[in-house]
């Protein structure tokens, strides 16, 4: 009787035993499952990084800025210095829009100097003040000096409309030209520019077209 | 000869600051196998070096669609050259990051705040230049201030005039737009007309104007305009000009 009490106890303690293995091992496995499911990467992580995007902001060099200094032929009334100012603005490595304004003073007609009579104009309408707005071409080239000294360059054609005014009225003006630019460094350019300003004129009495050349030289900037 | 007016010696004297200092460098790696580096900014330009993969190149600025770099060259030289907008997309900042460029494109466009525009045209039947400052309020409304000289035979005109625009599909390359606007017309006859060679007439005026403006390239819009003008004469007729011009736009 004692031994089967015995081994009936030993029975319910190894069942225990036994139960208790199994649920930690079904519990341990659980928890495993759960930690594996952790370290799995699901197909799309929600936090994404934010990804660093600058615009930057390189100094753009679009604008050509310069003075000029050069001689101007004006019909019928001699040649003078003139003076002016140019702006550009570069659209392409091709095509430049310019605005110029520039000023002379107009000399004497043949005719004043020739009779010793009454002067066509008064000093004040002498003053040839003129400005336009050109399209412009490039025909990019380089120059070569020596081997290692080797400018960049270009050839430009001009057309444009704008106003002189000369002899008390203001003028509607067309001008044509060409120019050579040479590039010193990226950003200083001397340029050697030739246009022509046709505007109609009756300053002397019959109504003309006036041609006034213009041959200048420049230095521009550019920024 | 008459002095120069102030504002041209101004702008002489602002052009003689040392511009370059102004420059803003950037330093990024090359991601694409090579780079053609040109002696100068336009595609005629020959290329006389390649930057490889991984290399660092220097930028240093910017002319047209064209970017002036630096980088290292054969031995412990140092080179410098062009290379073309496109190809900095071949190109990331040193941690990885892209590249993002303001170029002047369509996106640009709409982000601008002025544009500069010149036009040419006739205003009834006399040739006629206009120019035009625009500060862009919103994506559609902007407002124009703008000068016109019309020279003809007989007199010689100067408009200014101030204006809202309302441009109607400002999302689109190519948009109708409409203005409204009022300014002050100055008409001086010719010196061989009038024996006083001083009669300035000065007239208030109204005026709308329709329009369509293009997105062309980089930084440009190409326009094309109608405006009427109602001259606020003393007379008992008003007076109606009609002007029609053509011209382009640069933005900023």
């Amino acid at each position: 009787m004692f031994e089967a009490v015995t081994f009936l106890r030993m029975f319910a303690r190894v069942t225990a035993l036994c139960t208790l293995a199994a649920l930690l091992s079904v519990a341990s496995s659980f928890e495993l499952h759960a930690q594996t499911s952790a370290t799995q990467q699901p197909d799309i992580d929600p936090n994404v990084e934010r990804r660093d995007i600058r615009e930057f902001d390189i100094d753009s060099e679009n604008v050509e800025f310069g003075a000029f200094v050069g001689i101007i032929s004006i019909e019928d009334f001699e040649s003078d210095v003139v003076v002016g100012a140019r702006i550009a603005y570069h659209i392409n490595e091709n095509l430049f829009i310019e605005g110029t304004y520039a000023q002379a003073t107009a000399g004497q007609t043949s005719f004043e100097v020739l009779s010793g009579g009454a002067p066509f104009l008064t000093e004040e309408q002498r003053d040839y003040v003129y400005y336009d707005v050109s399209g412009g071409y490039n025909f990019n080239g380089e120059l070569f000096i020596t081997d290692s000294l080797v400018f960049n360059t270009d050839f430009y054609l001009t057309l444009g409309a704008g106003s002189t005014d000369f002899g008390g009225d203001e003028r509607f003006t067309v001008s044509a030209g060409a120019g050579y630019r040479l590039l010193l460094t990226d950003y200083l350019s001397v340029r050697f520019d030739v246009r022509d300003h046709v505007f109609n004129s009756d300053i002397i009495g019959v109504e003309k077209s006036v041609h006034n050349l213009t041959f200048t030289l420049s230095t521009t900037f550019f920024f | 000869m008459r002095f120069m007016p102030k504002w041209l010696l101004v702008l002489c004297l602002m052009a003689l600051l040392p511009i370059s200092v102004l420059a803003n460098e950037l330093d990024v790696v090359v991601t694409q196998p090579f780079i053609n580096v040109h002696t100068g900014p336009a595609s005629e330009y020959p290329i006389f070096h390649v930057v490889a993969k991984g290399e660092v190149i220097t930028l240093q600025k910017s002319r047209t669609g064209w970017y002036q770099i630096k980088a290292k060259g054969p031995g412990n030289t140092t080179i410098e050259g062009w290379i073309t907008e496109e190809s900095l997309s071949a190109t990331a900042l040193e941690d990885g990051a892209p590249l993002v460029a303001s170029s002047g494109s369509f996106e640009d466009y709409q982000t601008r705040n002025w544009e500069v525009t010149l036009m040419g045209g006739v205003l009834d039947n006399i040739t006629a230049m206009t120019a035009t400052g625009t500060w862009v309020w919103t994506r559609n409304l902007s407002v124009d201030a703008s000068y016109t000289q019309a020279l003809g035979d007989f007199s010689d005109n100067k408009i200014w005039s101030v204006r809202l625009r309302n441009t109607i599909f400002p999302g689109w390359r190519v948009s109708p737009y409409l203005a409204l606007g009022t300014g002050e017309i100055r008409t001086q006859p010719r010196a061989n007309l009038v024996q006083s060679g001083d009669d300035l007439r000065t007239t208030a005026h109204y005026e709308v104007g329709v329009g369509v403006r293009y997105y062309f390239t980089r930084s440009v819009l190409l326009k094309a305009e109608y405006r009427a003008l109602l001259a606020l004469t003393d007379r008992d007729e008003q007076e109606r000009l009609d002007q029609w011009v053509i011209g382009a736009s640069v933005f900023f």
